[in-house]
């Protein structure tokens, strides 16, 4: 069953809904979900790009990360299309964590000294329109636009 | 993701076709692990036929690049085109790791 999107985002009422458990597994079907959503909006390729790229690094994120390896669950990823503007939100009850903070990699680094880590949150920031994290009734809420 | 390297004269080819994602990532790594074992120098890694990357893909070229330079070894990509070049861009891996318009031209420089 699709979790209840929260209603204090503006725009959690319109989300279509998918939950899945949170493996690799579930990121193709979950990544398929939006994608064709996506398409179906006739959104451009620039967008389709930068939409497929951020949701990779928000829910790849959400797998690797929100669960000990002992007690698996679930993510859920809903989508809004709207005129000007495609919004994803991506929900998780795993431990709080804000995938939005912490500093950007350091550009001007060598390959010695450059960290693997950190540049899926680079990317996420520089490439959606809006990104916003909230933890609301013991979830982690990422919503995003394109 | 299509991968395949070849044993240059002055270096290794590895040629990637697809999509450089979270799911495909490793294999980049898995492919240049044995060349870099074996005592390779040089990777030139083939991009021209790669539709799509993500940060798991910049990080598996980062390993790469990392595990090449102690023994005086580079990492050099060419045939860079789309949202791949888009991605290097924004990411600064236009300026860590060299990019070329073809093969012959990246192993000329290398």
């Amino acid at each position: 069953m699709p979790m209840q999107p929260s209603r204090s985002f503006d725009e959690s009422d319109g989300f279509h809904w998918l939950t899945q458990p949170a493996d690799m597994a579930s990121f193709m079907v979950l990544r398929e979900f939006i994608m064709d959503a996506a398409k179906a909006a006739a959104l451009s390729e620039e967008q389709l790009w930068k939409l497929e790229l951020v949701f990779e690094e928000v829910v790849v994120n959400v797998i690797r990360y929100a669960y000990p390896a002992e007690a698996p669950d679930t993510v859920s990823v809903g989508y809004a299309a709207h005129e000007n503007h495609f919004a994803v939100q991506v929900r998780d009850s795993g431990k709080p964590f804000d995938p939005l903070a912490g500093a950007d990699p350091d550009l001007a680094l060598g390959i010695a000294e450059r960290r693997v880590g950190g540049l899926g949150r680079f990317l996420t920031r520089q490439l959606a329109s809006h990104a916003e994290y909230a933890r609301q009734d013991g979830h982690n809420v990422l919503t995003f636009a394109i | 993701m299509d991968i395949s390297s070849t044993k240059q004269e002055r270096g290794v080819l590895v040629t990637l076709v697809g999509r450089m994602d979270a799911v495909t990532a490793a294999q980049f790594e898995q492919a240049c692990d044995p060349w870099i074992k074996g005592g390779e120098k040089n990777i030139v890694a083939d991009f021209t036929r790669l539709e799509y990357i993500s940060s798991m893909g910049l990080g598996s070229l980062l390993s790469v690049a990392k595990k090449l330079q102690p023994n005086g070894g580079k990492l050099a990509i060419c045939g860079l085109t789309g949202m791949v070049k888009e991605v290097f861009r924004l990411s600064g891996f236009d300026k860590l790791i060299p990019g070329f318009e073809n093969a012959d031209a990246a192993f000329q420089k290398l």
